[in-house]
């Protein structure tokens, strides 16, 4: 096994933590956040789809999703920063025995209200949510999604039939928005007992063109809302990009001079709802960066235009893929931006987006990059 | 009586032991595994999903016989079998 590094963290250092399909890293920086120190590998051979930082009610709790090819996928927390982590005996996000399914993969892991600061929700393949009320000791499945009587009609896309994306409402705890793919976007308003379609205005362009708007069935790549506006949303869809500025009750087209509104990639400014990144693949035959440029896009008027981001991102040659959890934003301000490719590298803007700068290269494919701060 | 034997990443769940015997009579290896729980919990959801179906990538064999190529975790066994649980020929991944 490689050699791991541990980063020593003190409070208020901005963490990045990156998981890639062969293991995961917590790196460190201070504010100004231009040089990162690297702990990890941790997990080394296991893909690391979603990971998260808990630090409410006291806790310096890190969370990573391990998936095992050979062994099933289960959490992991560091109460250390990386320095040991949990191989619990028996794995808690399991379907209850009188559920005929099983838990392929573990997709998303997310902290809920802070109104509720012992719970979390976690997204899995096959699509279906899990909340625990105890700080992650233990889990039940939400009952009322998988209920829901268009599961049956949910239908796997490339990467299976997962509950990727999971919004709960920071003004509201009854409020969450989660995303499938491919099912579309749903809301509760009621603490996950009943669910709704949220996908007026999505298209679906895997169906022949006069079924393009389905109720549901939409293979949504990500969703984000704002913090302190969390009506506000954007959505990046498998062709289609999309705001919303009604909860999700309806979406507009915002997809206005981008070179693709195809991608997975997407991240909200924490400060400004106005403010949304993107970083567009050619197509769904090629999920790769347009013209082999790789290039962010921002939009500063929530989606009127677009503009490209090039600045220390390699122009040439450049065939990239970033993944629907590749891309995230920390809380500070202004705020730091990090995105990691398939091809392992990891980049990082602390200026809005004006520069960029290698963080990292070399790394195992990166699936997935969440930002916290100490 | 019934040998388990374990390597590799599993014998972290067994306090390091290559070799666990189940002392009682089970008819299937189902049964047996069922024993084998009982001595090391953090086997069983590494081993088996939880509807209790052997995982994908995980290959038991019976007295070197694979037990995909009988009748998987219903297959029956001697009161001397040799069983050993080892990860497939997979694994790894593509990215």
């Amino acid at each position: 096994m490689p050699a791991t590094n541990h980063v020593s963290v003190n409070a208020g250092d901005p963490l990045l933590l990156v998981g890639t399909m062969k293991g995961a890293f917590v790196l460190r920086s201070d504010p100004v956040r231009k040089d990162w120190e690297v702990g990890g590998p941790y997990f080394p051979g296991r893909a690391i789809y979603a990971m998260a930082y808990d630090a409410r009610n006291g806790r310096n709790r890190l969370w990573a999703a391990v998936n095992s090819p050979h062994w099933g996928s289960y959490l992991s927390t560091s109460n250390d920063f990386g320095k040991t982590w949990t191989e619990p005996e028996t794995y808690g996000i399991k379907f209850p025995e009188d559920v005929e399914n099983s838990v392929k993969q573990i997709w998303q892991i997310v902290p809920g209200n802070s109104a509720e600061p012992n719970t979390l929700y976690c997204g899995v393949e096959p699509a279906a949510l899990f909340r625990s009320d105890d700080a992650g000791e233990t889990w039940s499945l939400v009952k009322g999604l998988y209920d829901h009587p268009h599961r049956p009609q949910w239908q796997a896309g490339g990467g299976g039939l997962c509950l990727h994306t999971i919004l709960p409402d920071p003004a509201n705890k009854d409020r969450m928005h989660i995303a499938i793919s491919t099912g579309g976007v749903y809301r509760t308003d009621d603490g996950g007992q009943t669910w709704e379609v949220r996908n007026k205005g999505v298209r679906a362009q895997f169906l022949p063109p006069e079924q393009w708007y389905p109720e549901f069935g939409q293979c949504v790549h990500k969703i984000v809302s704002h913090p302190s506006n969390p009506k506000r949303l954007f959505l990046q869809n498998h062709w289609g990009l999309y705001r919303s500025d009604d909860g999700g009750d309806s979406w507009q087209d915002i997809a206005n001079g981008v070179p693709s509104d195809f991608g997975f990639a997407l991240e909200i400014d924490h400060h400004d709802p106005n403010t949304a990144y993107i970083i567009p693949l050619e197509s769904d035959e090629f999920r790769c960066t347009p013209e082999a440029k790789l290039r962010v896009y921002r939009t500063r008027n929530a989606g009127e235009s677009w503009e490209p981001l090039t600045n220390g991102l390699p122009q040439e040659n450049a065939f990239e893929t970033v993944l629907r959890d590749g891309m995230a934003g920390d809380t500070l301000n202004p705020m730091g931006l990090y995105f990691g490719t398939r091809n392992g590298k990891l980049f990082g803007t602390n200026d809005g987006g004006e520069s960029w700068s290698s963080i990292m290269a070399g790394l195992p494919a990166v699936v997935c990059v969440k930002t916290a701060v100490a | 009586m019934v040998t388990f034997n374990i390597a590799g990443f599993l014998a972290d769940f067994t306090n390091g032991r290559s070799e666990i015997p189940v002392n009682s009579s089970p008819l299937t290896v189902k049964d047996a595994l069922n024993e084998l729980w009982q001595l090391h919990v953090g086997l069983r959801d590494r081993v088996v999903n939880e509807q209790g179906e052997l995982r994908t990538h995980v290959n038991i064999f019976v007295d070197g016989e694979n037990v995909r190529r009988m009748q998987l975790l219903d297959t029956p066994i001697t009161d001397r079998a040799e069983i050993t649980i080892l990860p497939s020929v997979s694994g790894g991944s593509l990215s």
